[in-house]
């Protein structure tokens, strides 16, 4: 009963062993673009799963300082009243 | 009036925790204007212009430590959730004392959350206490805390609550989500939504507030059309913090269309100048219509003049009620390169209507503004 049973599961997965390989033999494989586009995205990926405090700089090296310059000219008319500091 | 922001940001200390600070000098010279210009120049505590030529004060400084992509910050700074947005519609803008934390750790989500006690309104050089911006309450602390989730390129999801010590209990939820193609036509939709309730000792009195606004865009290449529908579902104001822009509704343009029981609709159009040739210049107008404002329910409660919340719901002697609308016109340049790229030019033109008994009062502005960053290192 044993062999038999060996037997079977031989033959059973010798049947899924083929079936398997017809049913993805008309399916294209990678091509090379894909292969590239993929290992890009991968390295893509673990590039971002590195995070901000990964990749600091220090507390100098990272340090900047900005400027900001407005010329702010504003004209209001406010019926029934002067302006009013809580305007807007 | 010239306003000149020097911020220096420092970098973090490398290491699994990492520390930083900023700081920063803000100042203002007036060129012209003085007394009854309220903060559109230098102010005193009362709020009225005074002539005062040119005012320095730090606007912002704050230590900070960050782990992986988490930020903890505690100081006087700027910040944006749909409660608190540093209001920046004058030479300088306002800026909050107290422990901000931003999270984008998790994929796809940012959480936010956060606790202010003070501000450094627009116009003043030292911290002030909280208030409401229609009511005049003072609070001692404002908190708050959600997320913003970006399910996908096309579709984001908020949810977010808050507590103003004392006053009010307020939670936001806002959807939107965007189809097609604006080669053809890019459809968007957008529904925010705030449910606020008084809190504690209820210093603003009763607070049972539903508010929503539900607006539709489309989009043809460089033009977009809005239309948005706003309703106040309650008997009080929806009210905000003093000295933030802490309302997302749709309709809050030049005034905020937050009266007792108004509805509001408005239709807007933008053109993007980038698709016929002038990149980084835009034009929007719009015009709002509200009616059915009617603050007659609280107003009967703070009938006699010498109560607290009198000047809320009674004007002149009157109820606050009524309808308004404006009409509004902005352009705007951005200056895609060379050395002055990012700098912009804004023009600005609003009319604003309203009946006599209507809380805010008609208005004419006219506003330029020219921001020149500069990177110094």
């Amino acid at each position: 009963l044993k062999i038999t049973l060996n037997i079977c599961r031989i033959i059973l997965a010798s049947a899924a062993s083929v079936g398997c390989g017809l049913a993805f033999a008309n399916q294209h494989g990678p091509s090379d673009a894909m292969l590239m586009t993929s290992d890009a995205e991968s390295a893509a990926q673990a590039a971002s799963q590195l995070s901000a405090q990964d990749e600091a700089k220090g507390f100098i090296g990272g340090s900047h300082l900005n400027l900001t310059v407005r010329s702010y000219f504003d004209h209001l008319q406010q019926e029934g009243a002067q302006q009013s500091a809580t305007y807007g | 009036v010239i306003g000149n922001q020097a911020i220096f940001t420092s970098g973090f200390t490398q290491g699994k925790l990492g520390f930083g600070t900023e700081v920063s000098l803000f100042g203002g010279v007036t060129l012209a204007g003085g007394r009854g210009m309220g903060d559109m120049v230098h102010t005193d505590r009362r709020g009225s212009g005074d002539d005062r030529l040119a005012w320095a004060y730090p606007g912002v400084y704050d230590v900070k430590a960050r782990m992986s992509n988490t930020t903890l910050k505690y100081g006087a700074q700027l910040f944006d959730t749909p409660f608190l947005i540093s209001h920046d519609n004058r030479a300088l803008p306002a800026t909050f004392l107290g422990a901000s934390l931003v999270s984008t750790d998790m994929q796809d989500l940012t959480f936010k959350a956060g606790s202010i006690t003070k501000t450094i309104p627009r116009g003043q050089t030292a911290l002030q206490p909280l208030r409401t911006e229609y009511g005049g309450v003072g609070f001692g602390r404002l908190t708050y805390a959600g997320v913003d989730f970006q399910y996908d390129r096309d579709t984001k999801m908020s949810l977010h609550v808050s507590r103003a010590a004392n006053v009010w209990d307020r939670y936001y939820a806002s959807v939107s989500h965007s189809a097609g193609n604006p080669d053809a036509i890019k459809w968007t939709g957008l529904l925010n939504y705030y449910n606020t309730q008084n809190q504690g000792a209820g210093k603003q009195g009763s607070v049972h507030l539903n508010t929503y606004s539900l607006g539709l865009s489309g989009q043809h290449r460089g033009h977009t059309v809005l239309a948005s529908f706003q309703q106040i579902l309650g008997d009080q104001f929806f009210d905000y913090l003093n000295q933030s822009a802490g309302d997302l509704m749709s309709n809050s343009m030049d005034v905020d269309y937050n009266a007792p029981h108004e509805k509001s609709l408005q239709l807007r159009y933008t053109v993007d100048m980038k698709y016929y040739g002038v990149p980084g210049f835009s034009v929007m107008t719009w015009g709002v219509k509200g009616w059915g404002a009617d603050a007659g329910a609280m107003a009967s409660v703070y009938a006699d003049p010498n109560s607290s919340l009198h000047n809320l719901y009674w004007k002149n002697g009157s109820i606050k009620q009524g309808s308004h609308w404006e009409l509004g016109l902005t352009s705007v340049y951005v200056v895609q390169s060379g050395k002055m790229k990012n700098s912009t030019v804004q023009f600005t033109l609003m009319h604003h209507k309203a009946a006599k008994t209507y809380s805010d009062n008609s208005s004419n502005v006219y506003r330029v503004v020219m921001n020149v960053p500069v990177n110094l290192f």
